[in-house]
């Protein structure tokens, strides 16, 4: 059965988002027309295969390569969410700076 | 898939940032749970992307030519991937450089893994059928490269 790229991508965004959780959600806009590109090659792969064009290993090698194109959207996702998160204690540091370094007399923060 | 953080990691992982955090927050400093942005790794980046990718689009346009064969691109190869190793022991210097250090590793290993589907095909080269789908995998890589980078920018 020919494989559908679509159904590929989607089966990739929900990897995607499992591993990353509610964090996917800062990143997907992004994310998402790459694994399409991903799932793409993948069907290329496939029909160039079929049509005899690549051997089983030229196959093998070029697949892997798309993995760890996915791997590399994968990480880019995670650091896009752990820069938010930075963002985020930082904005929170910066409001209870001024308070708590008078408080103290002080710069503690 | 190889290289997939699980949620246990990413849990541990998120743990591990938290405890950071409230260390950087009790000692003053300013909370960084990521690298800084480097411009000289991010403009050497662009340099070795361009080199590679002019690489797979002469490979493709000479498909079945003299110039398409693997001794006549092999130093090519060396060189292009002798750039990203340098990169990556820059990057591997900068502390909570992970990320990186992560991609650098993942197009060192297409490289390698091209280079060696390239010499396997001898004087005929690679066709088409082996060219697009590298050279789609490559762009991802790159295009997710700029985004971590812009991403560290913090901008």
């Amino acid at each position: 059965m020919a494989l559908d790229s679509a159904q590929l991508c989607q089966s990739m965004v929900a990897e995607a988002a499992a591993v990353l959780g509610r964090d996917w959600s800062k990143a997907c806009s992004w994310a998402e027309p790459q694994l399409l590109r991903i799932a793409n090659a993948i069907v290329d792969i496939e029909l160039e295969r079929a049509a005899g064009k690549l051997t089983e290993d030229d196959a093998r090698r070029l697949l892997r390569m798309q993995t760890r194109a996915f791997g590399s959207v994968r990480s880019t996702s995670s650091a896009i969410a752990t820069v938010t998160v930075e963002k985020a204690l930082n904005a929170a540091l910066a409001v209870i700076r001024e308070p708590v370094n008078k408080a103290l007399g002080f710069g503690l923060v | 898939m190889e290289r997939l953080a699980r949620p246990g990691t990413v849990r541990r992982a998120a743990s591990v940032a938290l405890l950071a955090a409230t260390v950087s927050l009790t000692a003053g400093c300013h909370v960084r749970l990521i690298s800084e942005y480097d411009p000289v790794i991010d403009a050497s980046f662009a340099e070795l992307a361009t080199e590679l990718d002019a690489l797979l689009a002469k490979l493709e346009a000479r498909e079945g030519t003299p110039a398409a064969a693997y001794a006549v691109n092999e130093d090519s190869y060396f060189d292009v991937a002798a750039g990203f190793r340098t990169l990556r022991m820059r990057a591997s210097v900068a502390p909570k450089s992970g990320a990186v250090v992560e991609q650098l590793d993942l197009i060192l290993e297409n490289i390698q893994d091209l280079q060696e589907l390239h010499r396997s095909k001898g004087e005929v080269g690679l066709s088409a059928a082996h060219v697009r789908p590298a050279r789609e995998a490559f762009a991802v890589q790159f295009e997710s490269f700029f985004r971590l980078q812009a991403a560290l920018r913090r901008e």
